[in-house]
């Protein structure tokens, strides 16, 4: 009986993620599958997931890029600001979250009211202030505007580790002082190790944001050979021409793998419990 | 091992600080235009043979979309920082004009830099503003409908001739819709903005006033009259509704491209485009006339310009590069005529052998409306994007049923006029 | 030895520890961010210099723009409904997928994708294909008998905000993951003694997941909030703000009053009045924290 009963709801349990997977992949299906297609396929034959043949020539025609300048090119700025900046940016959130979540200083709920409002916004109206000011330091068509700022702290990054921070029992930062911890030790060796989990969403988020965004980039990048993935892939379109949509199709899912690999990579760890093993069923 | 390290780094530096030098000496000209992965590999083309033959200048190509081109010029020339050669298009000409952004190019016709001796004055005057010269038409279009000829052969109706007037185009239009079952057109001819603007000037009068201040015309009857063909057509499902017009974002899923109507509504040179996607023959027909029509409707229109940024400090050099893509025959055989037809008859008459059956189309389409044309309006006030946003918004609740072309005219009076004042 | 108690000290800590933050605040943003609230008192092209206007901006907008009022209402509709259903459903699938299962790892990443295909022009494509006239989405609703005629999902004034809803609700990837990090810190030695106190899966999760949980729902629940208000890249690429304005929403609105109209000033006084109005919503719920909230340690 009770085996039964496990089996039933093993069955229903995977048989609703099953169904609720396929409507919620669809789209993402619907593109790999139409990077494979012809152009004329892609429009016709729009609802059928499988390609009549394999159209890989649409990788080969995508990856040639405009002009000289290849998909290498345009991948290899992209690993290279994505990169530095998720580095700078979880090392110095995490820092300031620490700060936010643990030690209470002068002024500390002003400066945290002063992040949040920075949230708030739109960053559309600074682009233009921005501009000036980047251009004035001479860093427009560099990657420096998108990689320097980084590691100054997000703020969407630090509230989100503050709020693990503060799930993090204090009773351990009592013991680790008693061991003769001061602040920066406890932020070492209680804080970071168990803020494995956020700290590794927080990477996976500012990894795929930053690869994504293409409207920091647009503004300050003019070159094509600094040109990352994101904003190369909005050259093959215009409204009133043939799109290439083969190689755009094909080049986006080609996009979509370091994002997938990471996640892949990474996502074990953010379900890897801490000092406990975590829910259960 | 550590040696061979060092000897490579000391070369590469020694090449670097070589080429330092010597870059110290050539031009870097910044070139920026929008477009799709065709228009880029053929732009950069061309650039590649003006590096050949001006060696002393090298071309930084800055290339994006339609989308955020914009974005990033606007942000450039806040920071004083403009390409020296842009791409420009007639709804922003004035504006950057008026804030003296752009070089007056008369006086390099004049010294010679820039020759368009080739150039009949109705492909330039597009770029003139005032007497200036602020742009160079990179290529010429017109409105054009193109059209299925078999589907006409199908229905056993004759195919349209420039002197067809607007009745004859609705009632050609039902008849094609009764015979076949499909949409006569994607819209109607023009679309909302282009083909009331043709409308008006078969009336005499145009959309905007000639100082951009306010409305070019005084009867709001005019604009009822249009619109209600559309509506009356749409209602009758001679032209399709809204929903399905809205949808069209792209060649591919153009009506007539998917063979729910025999014709769609376009500039010329985007003929290419739908014959690509299309893959079958199609044919190309001139704007409904007016039957008492005190003007022609159609002119010459530039499809785009390149204009050079006053700031910039290699002016010579990037009027070199306007004339070189303007008359140079070698580098306009690689252009191949995608932006529109090329304004150098030197140019047309050297491509017209390479054309293949489709651009030797637009090119003859473009030579039968300049027959048939009256010249262009001033470029569009600064206020255009938002008036035309607010054309299409009153269209979409025409064809909803939400408002008549009545009402709509007066709202359309009364908002675009507050626009058009407070610039 | 006093050096060091000095650098261990509360203040100076703390501001060790912010640092990173504060200079980048004072460096990057503070600038921009003051200049933006000065160019909302102005007439600014962008391609020649502000010239003050005093209060007029923010008078035409407030009381005689009838698109702003339209986009707020648009906006406010759309994060109302997207917030909560998005946080319901990234919840709900974060309960899901931090069961010890077969294939969860697989599940997991089946559904994280469709968050980062996010704005691409791929999105607005397809999303045509499923919600168009002869989209996908019809076609399987004509054929089971549900609706009679093709219906225009993006192009129908009734529809068209709820087909970039279900859009957000789709791309529910991100609190989904930081759902799934929230549960996992929850002590699992709470649940076995939940568990011998007799408690049911409906009991153990409200007396013990939503509680320890509540920091988390509450992060998500203000950053959703804010993002909701500031969503701008899908409506732009899949409606464009149609039909009649009816997915005008508010950034999109600002964008093109900024970048289409060349009215930068303008574009600033909206962005300073979306401020204080998101400002006000967040502070409100800053303040109910207090009731829903509950925190392992004190921030103090």
């Amino acid at each position: 009986m009770y085996q039964y009963r496990r089996w039933l709801s093993s069955t229903l349990y995977h048989g609703f993620v099953l169904v609720l997977a396929f409507i919620v992949i669809y789209p993402v299906l619907w593109l790999v599958a139409s990077s494979f297609k012809t152009q004329p396929e892609i429009f016709q034959s729009a609802h059928s997931l499988i390609p009549k043949s394999l159209h890989v020539e649409n990788y080969a025609i995508g990856w040639r890029g405009f002009g000289r300048h290849t998909f290498g090119v345009f991948f290899r700025n992209s690993f290279y600001i994505t990169i530095l900046s998720t580095l700078g940016q979880v090392i110095s959130s995490a820092l300031v979250a620490y700060g936010f979540s643990r030690i209470r200083f002068v002024g500390r709920n002003f400066w945290f009211t002063c992040m949040i409002l920075t949230m708030l916004l739109p960053g559309q109206v600074l682009m233009i202030p921005q501009y000036v000011m980047f251009n004035k330091l001479g860093w427009v068509n560099t990657h420096k505007p998108l990689i320097i700022p980084a590691f100054f702290g997000t703020p969407f990054f630090v509230f989100l580790l503050m709020q693990f921070i503060r799930g993090i029992p204090l009773e351990l930062d009592e013991s680790a002082k008693i061991d003769g911890c001061g602040r920066y030790g406890i932020f070492l060796r209680i804080i970071l190790p168990n803020l494995k989990p956020p700290l590794v969403t927080a990477a996976i988020f500012a990894f795929y944001w930053k690869w994504e965004d293409f409207l920091g980039p647009l503004i300050y990048l003019q070159s094509t050979r600094l040109y990352p993935v994101s904003l190369a892939l909005k050259l093959f379109a215009d409204p009133a021409a043939v799109t290439n949509w083969g190689g755009m199709f094909a080049m986006s899912v080609l996009s979509l793998v370091p994002v997938f690999v990471i996640f892949v990579l990474f996502q074990d760890h953010i379900v890897e419990g801490i000092s406990t093993t975590g829910l259960k069923g | 091992m550590k040696r061979a390290l060092w000897v490579t780094l000391v070369v590469v530096l020694l090449v670097s600080s070589w080429s330092m030098v010597c870059t110290a000496e050539t031009i870097e000209l910044r070139v920026a235009w929008w477009g799709s992965q065709d228009r880029h590999n053929r732009t950069l083309g061309a650039i590649e043979l003006f590096e050949k033959k001006y060696p002393d200048i090298r071309v930084e190509a800055e290339f994006s979309s339609w989308n955020g081109y914009w974005e990033r010029i606007a942000a450039q020339a806040a920071g004083g920082n403009l390409p020296d050669v842009f791409q420009q298009d007639m709804q922003y000409i004035d504006l950057y004009a008026s804030r003296d952004l752009m070089l007056d190019l008369n006086p390099y016709v004049e010294n010679g830099v820039l020759d368009l001796s080739n150039v009949d004055e109705s492909f330039i005057v597009g770029g003139r503003i005032g007497g200036e010269l602020y742009a160079v038409n990179l290529g010429s279009n017109s409105l054009v409908g193109v059209y299925d000829p078999e589907l006409y052969a199908k229905a056993d109706i004759p195919e349209p001739v420039p002197e067809w007037t607007w009745d004859e185009y609705m009632a050609t239009a039902r008849a094609l819709h009764t015979a076949l079952g499909i949409y006569a057109d994607g819209g109607i001819p023009g679309g909302a903005f282009h083909g009331l603007q043709h409308y008006l000037r078969q009336h005499g009068y145009s959309i905007y006033a000639k100082d951009g201040k306010g409305l070019g015309y005084d009867d709001d009857e005019l604009f009822a009259e249009f619109f209600n063909m559309d509506v009356q057509l749409a209602q009758e499902g001679v032209l399709p509704g809204m929903a399905e017009r809205k949808e069209v974002t792209s060649p591919e899923n153009e009506l007539l491209v998917t063979g729910h109507a025999a014709t769609a509504w376009m500039h010329s040179n985007q003929i290419v485009a739908m014959s690509a996607v299309a893959d079958r023959p199609l044919a190309m027909r001139m704007m409904p006339k007016h039957k008492d029509q005190v003007k022609e409707g159609h002119y010459i229109k530039p499809s785009q310009f390149f204009s050079v940024a006053k700031s910039s400090e290699h002016k010579e050099a990037a009027v070199k590069f306007i004339d070189f893509i303007t008359n140079d025959v070698e580098a306009n055989q690689i252009l191949m005529a995608e932006r529109g037809v090329p304004i150098s008859s030197k140019v047309r008459e050297a491509l017209e052998p390479l054309l293949n059956e489709v651009q030797k189309q637009t090119f003859d389409y473009v030579a039968l409306v300049a027959n048939h044309a009256s010249p262009i309006e001033p470029p569009e006030p600064a206020g255009h994007p938002e008036v035309n946003r607010l054309l299409d918004d009153l269209h979409e609740q025409m064809l909803f049923g939400v408002l008549t072309p009545t009402e709509a005219a007066k709202e359309f009076r009364q908002e675009a006029n507050r626009i058009l004042e407070r610039q | 030895m006093a050096s060091k108690r000095i650098w261990d000290s509360d203040d100076v800590a703390g501001y060790v520890f912010i640092s990173p933050w504060l200079i980048g605040f004072f460096a990057f943003t503070v600038v921009p961010m003051l200049i933006s609230l000065y160019l909302s008192f102005t007439q600014y092209d962008m391609l020649s210099p502000a010239t003050w206007v005093g209060l007029d901006n923010y008078r035409e907008i407030l009381f005689q723009d009838r698109l702003f009022r339209q986009a707020l209402k648009v906006t406010l509709t759309y994060a109302l409904l997207s917030v909560p259903l998005r946080l319901v459903f990234a919840l709900f699938l974060a309960l899901l997928f931090v069961q010890d299962r077969m294939l969860v790892g697989v599940y997991r990443t089946v559904f994280y994708i469709p968050s980062v295909i996010g704005g691409s022009v791929a999105v607005a494509v397809m999303w045509r294909q499923l919600f168009g006239v002869n989209g996908a989405l019809n076609s399987v609703l004509v054929s089971l008998g549900i609706i009679e005629k093709n219906v225009g999902w993006l192009t129908d004034p009734r529809t068209a905000l709820w087909t970039l809803i279900v859009l957000a609700v789709w791309q529910f990837g991100s609190p989904m993951l930081i759902f799934l990090a929230g549960l996992k810190q929850i002590p699992v030695s709470l649940y076995e003694a939940a568990v011998i106190d007799g408690c049911n899966a409906w009991q153990k999760f409200i007396r013990i997941t939503l509680p320890l949980l509540s920091p988390i729902i509450f992060f998500n629940f203000v950053m959703q909030t804010i993002s909701g208000f500031m969503m701008f890249t899908q409506a732009m690429i899949i409606t464009n703000g149609g039909p009649f304005n009816r997915t005008l929403l508010y950034i999109l609105y600002l964008f093109r009053k900024g970048f289409a109209d060349y009215s930068m000033g303008y574009a600033s006084a909206l962005a300073w009045i979306l401020l204080v109005i998101i400002a006000a919503i967040t502070a409100l719920i800053f303040r109910s924290s207090s009731y829903w909230v509950f925190y392992e340690a004190k921030g103090d």
